[in-house]
């Protein structure tokens, strides 16, 4: 952890709101990255991401030190963002007596198969965004945190409070599936 | 059905430098002969590569911009409105030794309020309810309650050692459900002088599934968790929601 941040930290414990705003500008576009691969839209990760803040601001004297800062931070945000997702589907499936609504969610459930056999940007990206949909939350989120947001196992492992073992195992089931339903060209 | 080969997993520990140089050494030889590992790594290479180059959708500019603005203005006092923000952080984040004489004014004004009133509208009526306005403090206070039991239950969820986790497993001990007991004693403390009934309502509902569980001992009671943990995310969106955007004072809803 970089000295400042130690600094900032230790001044946002004691109420320093000032500090406190370094550390969120320092974060902001980070969490804001990482809600939005689990919520799909940057309007909801917009609003969540605040949350996440003022959560992390509510709880800050329960941070201890022994993880990374952004870890710790990370944690609160993937939790918001997958109790976010299961509130927003809840909703959506009490939503279904409106045929509209049923439409609306599964507009973008295309099946992969459909995808053409190229390489090129938006085809790719559509289709590691299908295979994610797919796979289990665990196995997406050891996905998106380990490849997206380039954290190691170990602090996977903190984050979603399990063994690395268990991140792994997750990571083993994820590349499985892509195996079998990425179609990547020259493979 | 594809094979199947046990050290397949370990693969991902190769690629992740973790292991030493002699299970290294022993894993790279193994996959030489094993037909299993050697396709998987090969996928895997290209996996890993098509992963590590994803880059999602860019956000809108105007988006981006809007978005520092508000953590801006939220987060970050300016110099010019400083003096404003700093009371106002200090009211909604105390220190912890201000909170207290904080807490012990709001309640002294609330007692003395409804002590007021008691005695101005109806002397003797038995059916008195005393109306008293909900304070940014106690909103706070309930709000911090949700989002606390939030993340405090999703710490209590343990990850079974190899598997995926669903809803069905969630477990909760005993001891746990007497603890979450005691906290909703605090809630209702707290949003007895708010009348809230709709709070009341959840809170009853939530206490009447804790004491299920913890009276039916030998039962199966994951359902009951589930309903628990529903309850509890449900609360935390009626308040969020609801009551911070029609009902609290505006100090509050900034929070
Ligand atoms: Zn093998």
């Amino acid at each position: 952890m970089a000295f400042h941040e130690k600094r900032w930290i230790h001044k946002a414990r004691a109420g320093d709101s000032a500090a406190f705003g370094r550390l969120v500008t320092a974060y902001q576009d980070a969490i804001l990255y990482l809600i939005y691969d689990f919520v799909g839209n940057y309007e909801d990760a917009k609003d969540l991401a605040q949350d996440v803040f003022i959560k992390a601001f509510q709880r800050l004297d329960q941070f201890e030190g022994r993880s990374k800062f952004s870890t710790w931070l990370y944690r609160i945000a993937v939790n918001r963002a997958l109790d976010f997702k299961r509130q927003h589907y809840r909703e959506t499936i009490e939503d279904f007596d409106s045929p509209d609504a049923a439409r609306r969610y599964f507009a973008d459930e295309q099946p992969i198969q459909s995808v053409e056999r190229t390489l090129e940007q938006q085809e790719v990206r559509n289709q590691i965004e299908a295979c994610l949909a797919r796979v289990s939350e665990h196995q997406k989120t050891a996905v998106v945190l380990k490849y997206f947001h380039h954290q190691t196992t170990e602090e996977v492992a903190e984050i979603m409070n399990c063994s690395t073992t268990t991140v792994r195992t997750h990571l083993f089931r994820a590349i499985q599936y892509m195996r079998k339903n990425l179609i990547i060209e020259g493979a | 059905m594809e094979a199947k080969c046990p050290k397949t997993i370990r693969i991902i520990e190769l690629l992740e430098e973790n292991l030493s140089r002699h299970e290294r050494k022993a894993l790279e030889t193994h996959i030489e002969q094993c037909e299993t590992c050697r396709s998987f790594l090969e996928d895997f290479n290209q996996i890993d590569q098509v992963l590590t180059h994803h880059q999602r959708p860019k956000a809108p500019d105007h988006l981006i911009t809007e978005y520092h603005q508000t953590m801006n203005r939220r987060f970050m006092p300016a110099s010019r409105q400083a003096g404003r923000s700093r009371i106002r952080s200090f009211l909604l984040y105390p220190p912890p030794a201000m909170r207290f004489i904080q807490a012990t004014l709001v309640l002294f004004i609330g007692v003395s309020i409804g002590w007021i009133l008691f005695h101005k509208s109806s002397a003797g009526s038995q059916q008195h309810e005393a109306v008293v306005q909900i304070t940014p403090y106690k909103a706070l206070q309930i709000q911090t309650f949700f989002h606390e039991s939030e993340i405090w239950l999703l710490d209590m969820m343990n990850l079974p050692q190899n598997g995926d986790l669903d809803i069905q497993d969630w477990k909760m001990t005993y001891d746990e459900a007497e603890q979450l007991l005691r906290k909703i004693n605090i809630i209702r403390e707290i949003n007895d002088s708010v009348s809230d009934r709709r709070l009341q309502h959840y809170i009853n509902g939530l206490e009447i599934l804790l004491l299920e569980m913890i009276n039916g001992k030998n039962e199966d009671h994951s359902g009951i968790v589930r309903q628990i943990r529903q309850t509890i995310i449900d609360l935390d969106m009626l308040f969020r929601v609801d009551m911070l955007k029609k009902r609290l004072p505006t100090a509050a809803r900034q929070v």
